[in-house]
């Protein structure tokens, strides 16, 4: 009984202290305190009217879509090479893979800054995708390989021994087969972009902030409660996001085992 | 013949020629090489670019940045604030995590299993900087916690918990959290829990059983879990950034600081290669730990 007590209790400070924001957003005073003097949305309106403010967000969008689409494809390749492949020096590609998501971020931050100004990637999108998907493509390759060990590959050998190819196979058995790791482990390429802040901060210049850059300069100069009002939509939307991809995996899981 | 005819024919071009590309002997090999060239090209070659900056300039192969950064206390003082801080994120994420991670192996029914594992994870994919954010509304001195306190009684004047070492202690452990209790779970699960009912079987109570038993068989996860906290806490910059201020300088922060105030590149550079060295040394001890380890070696 005591454990449900305390774990409890370290389940509500995990989580209130994220869900004070939302009710602090309709906030009618222009500082944070309890309890709310008066309720408004005018920091929606302010979030809405600031160019800097919408822009940041449209760019984090775009360049966080493409950030998923080339994580997802290169982090299954990697996890495909890593289940069915057989080849010496697994562990250090394996290494390699997770390798950006272990090593300290700032290092990675300053490293690719320092490579792409020469290049004239830095303050621009290109460069931004390019950063955002290093540090997204461990995550789908964990997902997706922890998926493909799961599955039986005798359906794949079935496939093939009645004349597919091995690409044929995958394409027609494997990939419906982790369709929700594939799902998952692109949503969480989008999410991880979308909230990088580190690398971006070296990386975006005047012309690239992104939303995150312009929330750390908000929160480093003055904290304005429009912050408020984008923090509680992200926290909403975060939430929304993973709701459908639950309801999406177990759809998918239904369906596996009524068939 | 006329079947197969008509098949090809009525199929798009593109999976013809696709069936053809993958007749292309040693095609499957592409699968591991361009994932790894990306990595290479991209992290690889620029990380060692960066590195070489703190041992070379432009009169050739010097130490001298690195002399530099041993030499001078204020730069030793920063390096043991990161380690202070890193090793108390993972004291107070351990001690908070391990409830947690029992209860979840403990509890029977399926749905609150399901609901303590999405309380978990909501938090780790809800934006940093929003986490943080809200960590600078509560932690103020006009704000929810010290109100609550005082209204409780427990204080009678605000105590300081924003820009200093207890604000990014607070704030880090919430960040770290996750990592802790996964792994946590993911040893406890494994953890034959007859074990314990044997124990328990044989007259010894609940508390000496998980002492003796489940307690040390839960210390790969323990070990793994405070490696990978404490190699995080070493490279955080946001949190500590925001919640800390400019009296508790982390080494991440100085690197940031180099690079964009002050321009020094090479001290820049130097400062992230020991960084580097710390992140890979610890990993090998956990390499060789969970190698070494009489109980770890049974579970594997």
């Amino acid at each position: 009984m005591w454990l449900r007590i305390v774990v409890g209790l370290i389940l509500i400070a995990l989580i209130a202290p994220i869900l004070v924001v939302i009710p602090l957003s309709f906030t009618s005073a222009s500082f944070f305190s309890f309890p709310l003097p008066g309720l408004s949305t005018k920091w929606y309106i302010s979030f809405l009217e600031n160019r800097e403010w919408v822009e940041g967000a449209g760019r984090s969008i775009f360049v966080a879509i493409l950030t998923a689409v080339i994580s997802t494809v290169l982090g299954t390749m990697a996890a495909t090479a890593a289940t069915r492949l057989r080849f010496w020096g697994k562990r250090v590609f394996m290494s390699l893979m997770v390798a950006p998501m272990i090593i300290p971020i700032i290092i990675v931050g300053i490293a690719l800054y320092h490579s792409f100004a020469p290049l004239k990637l830095t303050d621009t999108l290109t460069g931004l995708i390019l950063a955002h998907s290093i540090l997204a493509i461990p995550i789908v390759f964990v997902t997706i390989t922890a998926s493909l060990k799961g599955i039986d590959r005798n359906l794949e050998q079935a496939a093939m021994g009645l004349g597919s190819t091995p690409i044929g196979a995958f394409f027609k058995i494997t990939l419906p087969l982790i369709r929700p790791a594939v799902l998952s482990g692109s949503l969480f390429a989008f999410i991880t972009s979308l909230d990088e802040l580190v690398v971006t901060i070296f990386i975006a210049g005047a012309k690239t902030r992104t939303l995150p850059v312009v929330m750390w300069e908000n929160l480093r100069t003055q904290v304005d409660p429009t912050i408020a009002a984008v923090s509680a939509i992200l926290i909403v939307g975060t939430i929304v996001l993973f709701g459908i991809q639950i309801g999406l995996s177990s759809r998918t899981r239904n369906l596996n085992q009524e068939s | 013949m006329i079947d197969t005819q008509q098949q090809s024919a009525g199929r798009p071009v593109s999976w013809v020629s696709l069936n053809k590309l993958t007749k292309i002997p040693g095609l499957q090999w592409l699968l591991l090489i361009i994932p790894s060239a990306y990595i290479v090209f991209l992290m690889f070659f620029s990380m060692i670019d960066l590195f070489k900056l703190s041992i070379f300039d432009t009169n050739g192969f010097t130490l001298k940045y690195l002399a530099h950064l041993f030499a001078e206390p204020v730069y030793l003082q920063v390096l043991w604030l990161t380690l202070k801080i890193a090793f108390l994120v993972t004291l107070t994420t351990l001690l908070i995590a391990y409830p947690v991670a029992y209860l979840m192996v403990k509890i029977e029914s399926k749905a609150w299993k399901n609901f303590i594992f999405t309380a978990v994870l909501i938090p780790f994919w809800i934006s940093l900087l929003v986490r943080t954010f809200a960590w600078t509304v509560l932690l103020q001195e006009q704000g929810i916690i010290n109100k609550t306190l005082m209204t409780v009684g427990l204080i009678h004047v605000p105590i300081p918990l924003l820009y200093n070492t207890a604000g990014v202690i607070i704030g880090m452990t919430h960040v770290l959290l996750p990592y802790m209790v996964l792994s946590l779970y993911s040893v406890m699960e494994g953890i034959d829990q007859r074990l314990v009912q044997a124990a328990e079987g044989m007259g010894a109570r609940p508390r000496k059983a998980f002492m003796q038993i489940f307690l040390p068989l839960s210390l790969p996860g323990m070990l793994s879990g405070s490696l990978l906290v404490f190699i995080l806490g070493l490279g955080y910059f946001i949190t500590p950034a925001i919640l800390g201020g400019s009296k508790n300088m982390m080494i991440s922060m100085l690197i940031q600081n180099n690079v964009s105030t002050t321009l020094n590149w090479h001290l820049a550079s130097a400062l992230a290669l020991v960084l580097f060295v710390i992140t890979l040394l610890l990993l090998f001890l956990s390499y060789f730990i969970i190698r070494n380890h009489s109980v770890l070696k049974e579970m594997s």
